[in-house]
């Protein structure tokens, strides 16, 4: 009997050659497969895919624990240096300084409180306000400080998305020319943070005087003349109330610096 | 008697390969079994490093939270006195009222005094006109026209305190003598404007 493959010799081989070759044929028919030899085999192959199955939620979990691992040592990080910084602040002296800087950026604008300003500051100056009727009040938005309606020189100012402004009308002063500049520079680099509108310097340049029953007329030099100006006030506010996090850095703010700029501003006053 | 024919083994003895067969026919495959082995120690290593992990961020997760609690009370978006809030308001003005001052500072002294120093001995002027954006003009009369045409030159020298000066209207201005039915010129009404520089 031969077996597929097996090599069976001719009758010329000799008879104990023979029963070799039919002895190893029937021991390669022993040798095929049967279901007791895979048994093993198919068993570890199942562990394998059990074990796999089983371990495979908890590798990604352990890649994702690593991760936010990493995450939150970053986040306690900025949070020790939050906290270092807050150390650092002396909480009284923040609240001195935001106490002058609302007094120069407020959050609301009393007009009446701008008007008896620009009046003290006039007299400071012998200017005499021939109108004080505050006429024209209107609150200004950033769009409306920007299209240059109100105000010329704001087209290209990148402003706050919470200031507003106040633009008042209706001031009217004489005095001379170097007077009302002077006063025009106090306006604005003291004080309330404002700006003066367009405006006019009107001369008066008539003085009348008597002689005899007529009246003269004598016109006087530029610089000793009395002159008129009528000015419109833009007076800045912002009422901010800032939003944040836990998590939200906090900026170093530099107290100094902004305690020597507002008291060089509120120096004159 | 006579002697049995010696025997005759019919069966070949067994080959080299056959041999092996029963020598390795009692033995035990241990290949599987640890394979076996290995897969579940490596399963265990798996779960031991997840637990680590997991360990380790509730860790992290704690010391996080005890760094919040000590912090909120000074860095409340809800607490108008805390300190972090104050810092945050003050910044927002701060840097809003940088912004601003660029286009507020204006220097009117030197302006003006610049515009009546230009002013022709020759000439009168009845108003100035300012805008904030640094663009001026102003009105009056002069004697001569040369005076306007002398007045505007002049300021044109000036680069550095005026960008341009323009000449918007000259005109003369004409009184009539009724008595001799005539008209004489008494001068020159002029409009300049321009633009100041950096000064």
């Amino acid at each position: 009997m031969a077996t597929v493959g097996a090599k069976i010799k001719t009758d010329n081989q000799p008879v104990r050659g023979k029963l070799r070759i039919a002895r190893l044929d029937n021991k390669t028919l022993a040798r095929s497969i049967n279901l007791l030899d895979l048994l093993i085999p198919v068993i570890v192959l199942l562990l394998m895919v059990v074990v796999a199955v089983f371990l495979y939620p908890y590798v990604g979990q352990t890649f994702e624990y690593m991760n936010k691992i990493k995450t939150t040592k970053s986040e306690i990080a900025a949070l020790e240096t939050k906290s270092a910084l807050l150390d650092t602040i002396d909480n009284t002296k923040q609240e001195k300084i935001l106490g002058e800087l609302t007094a120069v950026l407020p959050s609301t604008v009393d007009v009446s409180d701008v008007a008896i300003e620009l009046r003290d500051k006039a007299q400071e100056y012998d200017l005499q306000p021939t109108a004080m009727t505050l006429e024209n009040l209107s609150t200004l938005s950033i769009s409306d400080i920007n299209s240059g309606s109100e105000i010329s020189g704001f087209a290209s100012a990148a402003l706050p998305a919470t200031l507003q402004a106040v633009s008042v009308s209706g001031f009217s002063f004489t005095g001379k020319i170097e007077d009302i500049a002077a006063f025009l520079d106090d306006v604005t680099t003291t004080g309330t943070l404002m700006c003066i509108n367009d405006f006019s310097i009107t001369s008066l340049e008539q003085e009348s005087y008597e002689e005899g029953v007529q009246i003269e007329t004598e016109t006087l030099p530029v610089g000793q003349r009395d002159w008129e100006i009528n000015i419109k006030i833009i007076v800045f506010m912002m009422d901010e109330t800032p939003t944040f996090t836990i998590e939200t850095p906090l900026e170093v703010v530099d107290l100094g610096a902004i305690e020597t700029a507002i008291k060089q501003r509120n120096s004159d006053n | 008697m006579d002697q049995l024919p010696r025997s005759i083994n019919l069966l070949p003895p067994p080959t080299k390969e056959e041999e092996q067969k029963v020598e390795l026919k009692g033995r035990v495959d241990v290949s599987s079994v640890v394979a076996i082995f290995v897969f579940v120690l490596l399963g265990l290593v798996i779960l031991i490093i997840n637990l680590y992990f997991k360990f380790e961020l509730q860790k992290y997760e704690n010391k996080k939270e005890d760094l919040i609690t000590a912090i909120s009370p000074q860095d409340d978006s809800t607490e108008k006195e805390s300190t972090g809030y104050i810092s945050r308001l003050i910044l927002s003005k701060w840097s809003a009222y940088q912004t601003i001052i660029v286009y507020t500072t204006s220097d009117y002294q030197q302006k003006m005094v610049l515009l009546v120093d230009n002013v022709d001995t020759g000439c009168d002027v009845s108003s100035f006109d300012i805008s904030n954006d640094k663009t001026f003009s102003f009105s009056g009369v002069c004697d001569n026209i040369d005076d306007v045409f002398e007045m505007s030159a002049k300021m044109r020298e000036q680069n550095k305190s005026f960008d341009w000066i323009s000449i918007d209207r000259v005109t003369s201005r004409a009184e009539i003598n009724y008595g001799s039915e005539s008209s004489f010129t008494t001068g020159y009404e002029f409009t300049l404007s321009g633009m100041f520089g950096d000064i």
